[in-house]
């Protein structure tokens, strides 16, 4: 999730009365911010992805002067007209086919508004852009800017310039190779073979979206005018993330200024930013059937109110404005949320639902429950292990000679690269875990294995394994063949086994365990050199019986 | 004698044995009672102690004797000779006399010996020592032909120990040894004797009698009535045993058995699903876009072999749809081109809503109660905090009229049932449900609120593909994370490391005072 920190003298400026930490932190939990850390000047919080624009701490203060009651409904926001044209050209539309841009003046940025900005702009990257590959912002001092300006495409090699945090020019071709930040982002033009380039009117270069800005527009502390271009492969992204970035500078004082967006060739010419808000029509009675209380639609009006929404009552209907900041809402149950934070959950009573249901486990969760009791009462021990599983343990080390049956793409540990066929390695794994604790050691897992079943839409599917071992100087075939002929007995299955050698077995001292000429498990003494592979100095014997096979779980 | 006192004096045989062994002989001392019976004077000592506590015998210390081994510097003078020795040796070897810095270099004894090598030799009267020029000159007076007595004891110790008391003429021999730093190590031993009592000089004969006790009760003695006429020997019931475990149920299976029956008594069947699940029902059905971070490598276990699986034809152009433009649900969309591709890869299902989600897309009973308990997977390097497997307790109920606040009824009843009865409910994002709200549960013993687990209403972007028009109240609560805190463990690795000595620490009784007190 993404995080940020609320220093308090900021917030309670822009609030504009003097918060303490533990009121922003209450504040923050109420607006379904996690709390991480409560300092002694600072609170640090991460907010949920639907809400970009929590970024800033600007936006922050807006949302807690609602819940506050110091300002209700959603602020003004406008953009006034000006003569910028950005010229798109068409050889954008294989790489970054989108750009909005907008300019925004009468700003006084000092230090910490700038640095407040850039993380907003490196969140906003994340959370809309992925990372920049659908969205990448450029931030620039309009004063070096000569409009009109021009998007195009061009060969990596055909243009140069100085970027951002270098001294010499460099054309996208170096800056891909040589540059730390066009290293980082060069899987995104991987293939393009295309750099996308913004000029101004005298051929300057503002930036190579969406991997660094040129060094010509650099912002300084005191910047009055920002001019602002964000590119992307989704419109609508796109557009989001200028508004709220355009909307967290009119709060910090700036005036807006729409540019004229042409595509060529497209026939198609649109002005950003639009501040316009979106109007949803919401119907109390969904707000109050989906939170459980009877809500008048004042009581919704107020609630949106206190959440920075636009509404007003209409025939029994509530006519919400949603500000251009807001990306979040999709359909009107994102408006009852709104409501029920606006009431506050504190204050929703938990209740219990009279919805009757008969209660009832799986068939198979009790059997399984029978077998625990059982191989309890036979002084095993149980443990559980994880299905996800590793190769050379399973197969390899086991001297079984195959390939596991599913295998996994992208591990991020390599302990984990496949998923578990058989509980035995598991349980011996647990015997060399605890070879310095006493023996005789008993031990019995009953657990999921995974196998491949390629009639089942997800090709896989689960089985239910019983496996239990003995470990101890004398441990031996016989000593485990009586417990398990005692298991036999409760699947009245006696006189099953049949003499069958196992790689992982001594030869000669294996048994299948078979009903109605199928094996549905297998008992013997480990082989030594198994024994070896695990790193076990004692002797084991071990059975494991597939339960789905026998139909018992 | 009344029938109480003569059970208070019942003895047991050694008892007997000793008490009638200093009747007929008088006070004795511990060494020879023990010669006397043949047992170790351990055992005598506790039969006395048993006498005394009965008031039969009084043990009283009669004498002390020191018993003597040889300390760290005595088995080295054993090997190497005392230090006195090896000097007049040396003088003798250079001709009877020498300087002192002529022995030193010479290097037979370090400079320590040397010293302690003059002292005894000129109180032995062996040398005499006189300063000559800037030097101190040494001279053989007379030299020791035989044996010192102070050799002699350090031969005897070398045998093994003695008694002080038994040296005779060496005794002298023996203090002025026991003088020197670490040379003899002295320990004193005290001799008990036992006297018997005016109250065991009166007692009946039968009590001191012979009999034949029971030690073991057998099926013999049973069926002959014999043990009637026999006594029962007294146990030492403080005796040390060896130590039985009974085996166990594994921590977690145990809660998780805990937890299906909260659900089972609030009236909610168990289902179950997939691990292998395709990506359609663990994401793309619950309107998860398609390049939502959650989907990304570094989250979400794709498998190669299998990669794909076929996602429900019909059900995937429906969801398709809402994806791209809210198809008719009243929803905007997320506005992108869905992937049928992207939907049939396969993963390790990273929650189980995936199986509520299945199950709600072929149940059609109403009102549904349902719920999982069962492994999930995240892509993630495990530490003390995250696991790359775990559990989830999920449910959904469907029913006309349910709404959020019957959610959190839900939630709250079951955390009070764990013993857990502070919670609190904030607001939450999950792309596939809203409201969404999150858990807390503040916990006594840290002084703070543990984050447990989100829950929601589920999306009509959701809900209506599947044809489902009734609100469903979802929850996704962590097992583990629980399990930490009613198990007081701190590393989560340790629930699936199974070290024996944690699997049979476990205490189930405990666990049940922990959820009833809270």
């Amino acid at each position: 999730m993404p995080a940020i920190t609320l220093r308090v003298d900021r917030v309670s400026r822009f609030v504009g009365i003097q918060l303490s930490t533990n009121q922003i932190a209450d504040l923050a939990a109420a607006l379904g911010m996690s709390v991480e850390e409560v300092g002694e000047d600072e609170v640090k919080v991460e907010y949920n992805p639907n809400r970009p624009d929590f970024g800033s701490q600007t936006s922050v203060a807006r949302a807690f002067k609602g819940l506050l009651e110091i300002e209700l409904g959603a602020g003004r926001y406008s953009a006034r007209a000006s003569r910028i044209v950005v010229e798109v050209e068409r050889s954008v539309e294989s790489v970054r086919p989108y750009i909005a841009c907008a300019l925004v003046r009468s700003l006084n940025l000092g230090e910490e508004d700038i640095a407040d900005l850039i993380v907003l702009q490196e969140d906003l990257h994340w959370i809309l852009g992925r990372d920049r590959r659908k969205v990448a912002i450029g931030l620039h001092d309009y004063s070096k800017v000569r409009p009109p300006l021009t998007y195009r495409a061009v060969g990596l090699s055909e243009i140069r310039f100085i970027p951002l945090g270098s001294y010499q020019e460099m054309t996208p071709r170096q800056i891909l190779a040589e540059h730390p930040t066009g290293r980082k982002y060069a899987w995104i033009l991987q293939g393009k073979d295309l750099a996308p380039i913004i000029l101004d009117s005298r051929g300057g270069v503002l930036s190579f979206p969406p991997i660094i800005n040129s060094s010509l527009t650099e912002l300084r502390p005191g910047v009055q005018e920002l001019f602002i271009d964000v590119t992307g492969t989704d419109e609508k992204a796109v557009n989001q993330a200028l508004n709220i970035l355009v909307t967290t500078l009119i709060d910090l004082g700036g005036v807006a200024y729409k540019t004229l967006i042409r595509y060529k060739g497209r026939r198609r010419q649109v002005y950003t930013p639009d501040l316009s808000s979106t109007k949803w029509i919401l119907d109390p009675s969904l707000a109050s059937s989906l939170i459980g209380l009877e809500l008048s639609t004042g009581d919704v009006v107020r609630a949106l109110r206190r959440m920075r929404l636009d509404a007003k009552a209409s025939r029994g209907k509530v006519i919400v404005g949603v500000p251009p900041y807001r990306v979040d809402i999709l359909h009107p149950v994102d408006l009852v949320e709104e409501v029920a934070i606006g009431l506050g959950y504190q204050n929703l009573e938990p209740v219990l639902p009279e919805t009757v249901g008969i209660g009832a486990l799986l068939p198979a969760s009790k059997a399984l429950d029978i077998l625990r009791q059982f191989m309890l009462g036979m002084g095993f021990t149980e443990v559980v292990n994880t299905t996800l599983s590793n190769t050379e343990r399973d197969f390899s080390w086991m001297l079984i000679n195959r390939e596991p049956g599913i295998k996994i793409l992208n591990p991020v540990s390599i302990m984990y690269d496949c998923l578990r066929e058989l509980l035995l390695p598991g349980l011996l794994s647990n015997l060399v875990a605890n070879s310095k604790n006493p023996y005789p050691q008993r031990l019995f897992e009953l657990g999921d294995v995974i196998v491949r079943n390629d009639t089942l839409p997800e090709k896989a599917c689960r089985e239910r394994h019983l496996a239990f071992v003995v470990c101890h100087s004398t441990a031996s075939f016989s000593e485990l063949k009586a417990v398990l002929e005692e298991v036999l007995r409760l699947f009245e299955l006696e006189n099953s086994l049949s003499a069958r050698d196992y790689p992982f077995f001594i030869p000669g001292r294996g048994a299948a365990v078979v009903r109605e000429g199928v094996e549905v498990g297998f008992i013997g003494e480990i082989h030594p050199s198994v024994l070896e592979n695990f790193g076990l100095y004692m002797p084991v014997a071990g059975c494991e019986i597939n339960l789905s096979l026998l139909g018992v779980a | 004698m009344s029938e109480q006192d003569r059970e208070e004096l019942e003895l047991h045989p050694l008892e007997r044995r000793v008490l009638s062994l200093i009747l007929s002989e008088g006070p004795l001392g511990f060494d020879e009672v023990a010669a006397k019976l043949s047992v170790n004077v351990g055992a005598v000592a506790k039969a006395a102690e048993w006498l005394a506590s009965k008031g039969l015998a009084e043990p009283s210390k009669a004498s002390v004797t020191h018993v003597m081994t040889l300390g760290e510097e005595g088995l080295v003078y054993v090997e190497k000779g005392l230090p006195e020795r090896r000097l007049v040796e040396a003088l003798r070897s250079m001709g009877g006399e020498a300087t002192l810095s002529q022995i030193e270099s010479a290097g037979i004894l370090g400079k320590d010996e040397l010293n302690i090598g003059i002292i005894w030799a000129k109180k032995n009267g062996w040398i005499t020592v006189s300063k000559s020029g800037g030097d101190v000159r040494l001279r053989i007076e007379r030299y020791p032909d035989s044996k010192s007595d102070d050799e002699l004891v350090l031969e005897i110790l070398k045998r093994g120990s003695a008694r002080l008391e038994d040296m005779g003429p060496l005794q002298p021999a023996c203090e002025r040894l026991s003088r020197r730093p670490r040379v003899l190590r002295v320990s004193e031993v005290a001799r008990y004797v036992l006297t018997p009592t005016k109250k065991a000089l009166s007692l009946p004969p039968e009590v001191l009698a012979e009999k034949e006790e029971i030690t073991q009760l057998t099926p013999e003695l049973l069926i002959s009535g014999a043990w009637r006429e026999k006594r029962f020997r007294r146990y030492d019931v403080y005796a040390p045993v060896k130590p039985v475990q009974a085996a166990r149920p594994h921590p977690l299976t145990h809660l998780i058995q805990l937890i299906k029956s909260i659900f089972v008594e609030l009236g909610f069947e168990e289902i179950q699903g997939p691990l292998v699940e395709l990506a359609f029902w663990n994401f793309d059905a619950l309107f998860q876009p398609q390049d939502h971070p959650a989907r990304e490598m570094h989250d979400t276990f794709y498998l190669s072999s299998p990669a794909t699986g076929e996602p429900p034809r019909e059900l995937s152009a429906k969801v398709g749809k809402v994806h791209r433009d809210g198809g008719g649900t009243g929803s905007r969309g997320w506005g992108y081109e869905w992937s049928v591709e992207e939907a049939s890869r396969l993963v390790l299902r990273t929650h189980t809503t995936a199986t509520t989600i299945r199950h709600l897309a072929q149940s059609s009973k109403r009102p549904l109660k349902v719920f999982t308990i069962d492994r999930v997977y995240r892509n993630e390097r495990v530490d003390w905090r995250r696991l790359a497997e775990f559990h989830q307790v999920e449910g959904i109920l469907v029913d006309r009229n349910a709404n959020l606040r019957q959610l959190m009824g839900i939630i709250k009843e079951f955390y009070a049932r764990m013993g857990l009865r502070k919670v609190r409910f904030r607001p939450s994002y999950f792309p596939y449900t809203e409201p969404s709200a999150e858990v807390d549960v503040y916990v006594e013993k840290k002084g703070s609120w543990v984050e447990l687990g989100g829950m929601g209403i589920f999306r009509p972007e959701v809900t209506l593909p599947l044809g489902v028009r009734e609100p469903v109240l979802a929850w996704g609560l962590g097992l583990e994370r629980l399990a930490l805190l009613l198990l007081d463990v701190n590393d989560a690795r340790t629930l699936y490391q199974n070290d024996l000595r944690w699997l049979l620490s476990f205490n189930p009784l405990r666990l049940e005072r922990v959820r009833v007190s809270g």
